[in-house]
């Protein structure tokens, strides 16, 4: 009440003796438009209105614009929470506050909040479709509350029966707001209702996002309801195998957890029920051959990748190799990492685990036991080529990079590095795997997998000791450059570094030097990858499978640099992504007000470089970009000339 | 007075059922009585970060400059995803020894080693350091960032390091089993507060911080622990376990937060049916003036800056 009096003392000071020289005109505003606010809070909406008309008409007196846009904005809340039907003519406020909305954006036009309100104001008028419109605008806009924002879009939604749509803005919320269970429930029972299968997607979302705990809840609570097909049960155990993978708790004392007593239950589900004991059984650490298990080890295909997902014979392999590595650390139960190692490798003969062969490789490498390599090699070089070549007939492109990168790493270990021409060498191996992450024009269809420095950095160091210090040299500027392309600068970084710090680089040339240090210099306007769980909204989610972009408008908060940035990534996203079969007219239908909210002039095709044109500060920024096929490049000039 | 009842009674979800009641028949009393014991809008405890180089392969091998910013980078990035995900306390990233003698705990990352023969493991894990006491966190467990058989350690590139371990702290931070023992073994052993207020006359426990700063939904769960003394028999343990409830209190507590009750325990009283009438007593009656306040389950309250489904700034 002291403070009150204050306030209100000041403003009569300031508005009845022509502002008193110790207090500023802009204190005065700023003290009644915080006096309104509390007003407001207080739901005293009279005060409220009279005290932002009295701090608007000051400011239009002295034409402080920023000022004119707050005082609208805060006289277009009172009016929105005034207008309840019981407190007067809900509707003639509602339009009020609509005009007052739209008088603060014609001052500033970049107000996620006043966006947020007037679209909240539009649905209340029941035009949804404009209400969407304008959210849309406001979830573009850099602003903390983005996570809110979506929500409200997807509360909208499905007020307009949109729920499959509701739900990807559920999904997006949901991950950017890791901690509010409650949203995740309504996610998980809007599926239920609606369509249980797309339950499936969202849960392997959640084990994506880290929510481990929650998804193997979700299964659990969920997998005995009858209305589930066999495979459909086998995934939801899958998806509790894959939680308990990503856990940290000692595997002895999986026993006494609540997973392990609802596991104990599901043991009369002549469907699961074995794969729910043997889940119990592999943490025991005693039996460890694949017989034990052939629940999990009959529920893995090679032939085909899960429909969403793993397998569930894969996912029983990332748990033993999560086991095997919590027993690691674990001095008495040392041995039981390579047992789990083992177990995950032989788990099917027809699907051996790459990542297991690996860890299995470094294991036997490091303990000087290459005898045991070579006899494991023995053992199972066959099987691992059937399945790496049903594979390659099958077009699984990064499964079968991980056999060829298992398969480098295991015969760089065992000295055979080879050529381009051997097949059972660490060169073709790493080199095909490497193939596999370059985009093929002609093939629409090819997704490639993603760089990564481990990879090139292998692969450079196989070569400089077959003695070819230039293909060596020329995969690493090469990897750098494209790695500075796909906005990944940290790995671009790692990629250069191990090139300078080789010791043959003293012999470079004067040309290759020159462009190391161009490539160092580029890498420096890389931008920072989001933090998950800061409350932002991702930049972009998978969902049923396809991709879905949401421009993350906090990446350009700070700098017209990081905006363009934001939008380089934006449009790269949607060039190679499109040509994916089955993707929906919706699915980038955040782009034209993303792109508007951006200022976005023209895109420039120049064959497969293009560049985006974005207008900011009166400054024409150019974004290039690549285009990674032709089918890509025609539908993107389609969308985005002049949106 | 009139208005003032209108506020208390208007607010919507959070006066729900006793407090409905209690606030009712006390709202007039209260604004006449309210006593400032608690100071209000007190800031939350500083956590300070630390990232350190102990494996003697990265120490020696990389130039002092190069150890200090990679070392410098990584703590600011445990600060970061500290205040993303447990916005209750401030973290601040440790600059040198000095600067954080006020600090509430230390959480402090390392690089360390272990000698296989062959070569070494390398090791990222966790120590906290709470009132002077250092202790290494079983959870999140050592994680074996490079096997000693592998042959690109990046002990001479820093930036490699930087990226590695960044990656993983966050894949870490992003884990929420994970998240939740980081809770139980380090965060819920930090005092919030040192104090509280008892607002018996509507049965609530106010605790000196303003709810935007401790950021936490009504789902999160608040303990109070103090000793009580009755006369000259031996002290008692007591501890208040409650969840943040009222965001904006009136009058003097404008800016703190008021907490629902949920369990008491006071040997041999342990009552789960919310209020009860010893908590007053228990209190006023604390050992050496004390008690603490600590987060026990933090759930994060993302609607700052709004009411609902609107925004209430601009």
């Amino acid at each position: 009440m002291k403070c009150s009096f204050n306030i209100l003392s000041r403003l009569a000071l300031g508005l009845c003796l022509s502002f008193h020289a110790s207090t500023s005109l802009g204190d005065a505003l700023s003290d009644m438009e915080s006096a309104g606010r509390a007003a407001l809070e207080q739901r005293n909406f009279d005060k409220a209105l009279q005290l932002f008309e009295q701090s608007l008409t000051q400011a239009r007196k002295i034409s402080d614009k920023p000022r004119i846009a707050n005082q609208l904005f805060y006289l277009g809340l009172t009016l929105q929470r005034s207008a309840d039907p019981t407190n007067g003519p809900a509707a003639e406020k509602l339009a009020q506050a609509a005009k007052c909305y739209r008088d603060a954006l014609e001052l500033r036009s970049d107000s996620a909040g006043t966006l947020n309100n007037l679209a909240q104001v539009y649905s209340m008028q029941g035009t949804d479709d404009l209400a969407l419109g304008t959210l849309k605008l406001a979830i573009a806009l850099p602003d903390p509350r983005q996570s809110v924002y979506t929500l409200n879009y997807a509360d909208l939604l499905l007020k307009t029966g949109r729920w499959k749509e509701a739900c990807r803005f559920y999904a997006l919320a949901a991950w950017a707001q890791p901690d509010d269970e409650a949203l995740h429930q309504k996610l998980v029972d809007l599926c239920l209702s609606k369509d249980h299968e797309l339950l499936l997607t969202v849960l392997w979302e959640m084990v994506e996002h880290g929510q481990v705990l929650q998804a193997q809840s979700h299964a659990l609570q969920v997998v005995n309801r009858a209305s589930w097909n066999a495979n459909q049960k086998d995934e939801l155990l899958a998806l509790v195998a894959v939680c308990l993978s990503k856990q940290h708790y000692e595997p002895m004392s999986f026993g006494r957890s609540n997973a392990a007593g609802q596991l104990t239950k599901l043991s009369d589900n002549s469907a699961i029920g074995p794969g729910a004991q043997q889940l119990i059984l592999l943490h025991q650490g005693e039996r460890l051959k694949p017989s034990d298990y052939s629940w999990w080890s009959n529920r893995i295909r090679i032939d085909r990748p899960a429909p969403r997902g793993v397998w569930p014979g894969e996912g029983f392999q990332q748990l033993c190799r999560s086991l095997a590595e919590r027993c690691r650390t674990d001095k008495e139960r040392r041995e039981l990492v390579e047992r789990y190692l083992r177990l995950a490798a032989t788990l099917n003969s027809q699907a051996p685990d790459p990542e297991a062969l690996i860890q299995l490789a470094d294991l036997y490498a490091g303990t000087d036991r290459l005898g045991e390599l070579a006899e494991m090699m023995r053992h199972y070089e066959n099987a691992i080529f059937m399945a790496k070549g049903e594979l390659i007939r099958t077009g699984q492109t990064k499964r079968l990079y991980d056999f060829h990168t298992a398969l480098g790493v295991i015969y760089s270990h065992m000295g055979r590095l080879g050529d381009s021409g051997s097949v059972g060498s660490a060169v073709f191996q790493l080199e095909h795997a490497l193939n596999l992450t370059r985009p093929r024009p002609g093939d629409p269809g090819f997704q490639p997998v993603d760089l990564s420095p481990k990879l090139v950095n292998l692969l450079a160091d196989v070569y400089w000791k077959t003695n070819e210090p230039a293909k060596a040299v020329g995969l690493q500027l090469e990897s750098s450059q494209r790695l500075i392309n796909v906005q990944d600068p940290a790995s671009a970084l790692q990629v250069l570094h191990h090139l300078e710090t080789h010791p043959a680089a003293a012999r470079l040339s004067g040309e290759q030097k020159l462009e190391l240090q161009r490539l160092k210099i580029n890498v420096q306007n890389g931008p920072a990858p989001d933090r998950p769980g800061s409350g932002k909204t991702p930049a972009a989610v998978r969902f049923e499978g396809q991709a879905f972009s949401v421009l993350d408008a906090s990446d350009r908060r700070k700098l017209d640099e990081v905006e363009v940035h934001a939008l380089e990534g934006l449009v790269k996203d949607v060039i190679q992504r499109e040509p994916s079969k089955g993707a929906r007219p919706n699915q980038y239908q955040m782009l034209p007000a993303a792109a508007e909210s951006l200022n976005v002039k023209d895109v420039v095709f120049d064959g497969k470089q293009g560049r985006v044109l974005v207008e900011r500060n009166a400054k024409t920024f150019s974004v290039p970009f690549t285009v990674e096929s032709a089918a890509a490049q025609k539908i993107a000039t389609t969308r985005y000339v002049n949106p | 007075m009139k208005s003032k009842a209108h506020f208390w009674t208007s607010r919507g979800s959070p006066l729900r059922g006793n407090w409905n009641a209690a606030a009712q028949r006390c709202a007039i009393s209260l604004t006449a009585t309210i006593a400032t014991l608690v100071q209000a809008g007190q800031v939350p405890p500083v956590i300070a970060t630390k990232f350190e180089i102990q494996a003697t392969n990265f120490n020696q091998n990389f130039k002092p400059q190069e150890r200090a910013s990679c070392e410098s980078a990584i703590g600011s990035e445990i600060a970061a995803l500290g205040t993303d995900y447990f916005g209750c306390f401030r973290w601040l990233p440790q600059v040198n020894d000095a600067n954080m003698t006020n600090c509430a705990g230390t959480l402090k990352v390392e690089l360390s080693q272990e000698d296989r023969g062959y070569g070494y493991n390398i090791f990222l894990g966790y120590t906290r350091i709470v009132n002077g006491q250092s202790a290494k966190l079983d959870f999140p467990a050592p994680t074996l960032l490079y096997a000693a058989s592998r042959l690109d350690q990046p002990t001479q590139d820093p930036n490699r390091l930087q990226a590695d371990i960044i990656t993983e702290l966050r894949r870490q931070f992003q884990n929420q089993e994970l998240r939740k023992h980081f809770q139980e073994e380090f965060l819920s052993l930090i005092p919030l507060a040192d104090t509280i207020e008892v607002a018996t006359n509507v049965e609530r426990v106010i605790i000196p911080i303003s709810w935007e700063a401790l950021r936490a939904t009504e789902k999160s769960v608040l303990l109070v622990r103090f000793q009580t003394q009755s006369g000259t028999a031996n002290p008692l343990p007591v501890m208040i376990k409650m969840s943040p409830k009222e965001k904006n209190l009136p009058g003097s507590w404008g800016l703190n937060v008021g907490c629902l009750v949920i369990e008491f325990d006071r040997p041999p009283v342990f009552s789960r049916d919310g209020w009860h009438r010893l908590i007053p007593e228990s209190y006023a009656q604390r050992v050496n003036g004390t008690a603490g306040v600590y987060v026990s389950d933090y759930y994060k309250d993302y609607s700052a800056g709004t009411t609902g489904s609107l925004a209430d700034k601009p």
